[in-house]
């Protein structure tokens, strides 16, 4: 049985859309942790390394970091397709975006944010305004990260444009615009913000 | 065949090091990027979105992959008889999954706000600062001796490296867990196969 160490409305929210998704039955336990305005506390049972979410466990396996339980999901869950399998084609692009979400568009935005200036060729990921300008170019040419296939990218990376519009950490264009419309207005969507 | 897209003494060095351990037919592209002086040029060549390194082309059906993480588990799945990476159904896929996730959403943004000075946001950065972090870490590898227990596997190469590229840097971690796991990593002999590469 799947266990998703939640709280509503926060990154554990887009792996609820993803196993709404997948159709596979889940349970969530709703743990705290310590908030931006300092309120809010660790909560033991939450297997997280620092008390974060989303966690999840399922059976023996312990997972951390979104990127890694909605590939371990979507590896494992297969009679919905939500991404390529090992060894399928498209698995090369399922991996590099998945991956860029935690390692490139995160820290880019929110170091914009906070008015970090970005050091070209050490830091891992690259300038802001580079990153959306590769996120319009792929997605004003497909409607999915993956091309014409709804797949857990469009979750995390997707999830993630659609909030980064939201909080006004990225620049509105019609691409990204119609691009979160398109995922937000999918059913597994409307039954996580339901949640 | 694999080609890596490679700049000598970068984040690419380390795919030299894993292709060895993997035994894979690969061969390097060299590759330029701009630096943080301002110099060097992006090569149009180079498939990365941001033209950084390291990319990796496969010639046996055409796909790109970037991003470390990415690199290391399309690797590690296509080239299995090594043994250094857990397959989809081992008892250790899922923390495989998981420390190769943190290293490229915690390790790295937490050192680079280190090195930058930066208050790690509670709570809306998805990561954590170093103080944080390290113990976690050294929990992990006093445990180890490797992150998944006493099996060396890819996401030792993207920890061990980066441990040692910092030993001369003002975020260098002292702690003699963390020198002995480096120490344990780098002795492997794909390690100075690699090195014999570096310069393509």
């Amino acid at each position: 049985m799947i266990t998703l160490y939640h709280s509503p409305q926060t990154r554990s929210s887009s792996i609820v859309w993803l196993l709404e998704e997948l159709g596979v039955p889940y349970g969530t336990k709703h743990v705290t942790f310590r908030r931006v305005d300092g309120t809010g506390a660790r909560d033991p049972v939450n297997p997280h390394p620092h008390g974060k979410v989303p966690a999840l466990t399922d059976g023996g396996d312990t997972l951390f970091e979104s990127s890694a339980i909605a590939l371990y999901l979507t590896d494992k869950y297969r009679a919905t397709w939500m991404g390529p399998a090992a060894g399928e084609a498209g698995r090369d692009a399922y991996l590099s975006w998945l991956a860029y979400r935690p390692g490139v568009l995160e820290p880019a935005l929110i170091l914009r944010r906070l008015g970090t200036p970005h050091v070209q060729g050490m830091m891992g990921w690259a300038e802001a305004n580079e990153v959306e300008e590769v996120l319009n170019a792929h997605l004003a040419a497909r409607d999915y990260f993956l091309g014409d296939r709804f797949s857990a990218v469009d979750i995390l990376l997707g999830g993630g444009i659609h909030f980064m519009l939201m909080a006004r950490m990225m620049s509105e264009t019609e691409v990204l615009k119609a691009y979160a419309a398109r995922v937000t207005a999918r059913p597994a969507f409307a039954r996580m913000m339901a949640a | 065949m694999i080609t890596l897209y490679h700049r000598p003494r970068t984040r690419s060095s380390r795919f030299l090091w894993l292709l060895e351990e993997l035994g894979a037919p690969y061969q390097v592209k060299l590759t330029t990027t701009l630096s943080p002086d301002g110099t060097g040029a992006r090569d149009a060549a180079n498939p990365h979105p941001h033209g950084k390194v390291p990319a990796i082309m496969d010639s046996d059906d055409g796909t790109v992959v970037f991003e470390s993480p990415a690199i290391v588990l399309y690797l590690t799945d296509k080239f299995p008889t090594a043994g250094i990476g857990p397959a989809i159904g081992d008892k250790d896929r899922g923390a495989y999954l998981s420390w190769l996730a943190y290293y490229t959403g915690v390790f790295e943004p937490s050192f680079m706000s280190k090195f930058m000075n930066v208050e790690v946001p509670v709570g809306s950065a998805g990561w954590v600062s170093v103080e944080k972090m390290m113990p976690t870490i050294i929990e992990t590898l006093s445990n180890g001796p490797y992150l998944l227990g006493d099996r060396f596997s890819g996401a030792d190469v993207l920890y061990s490296t980066t441990f040692a590229l910092f030993a001369n840097t003002p975020v260098k971690q002292e702690s003699p867990v963390i020198e002995a796991y480096v120490k344990r990593a780098l002795a492997r002999p794909a390690y100075a196969r690699a090195q014999a590469r570096e310069d393509g």
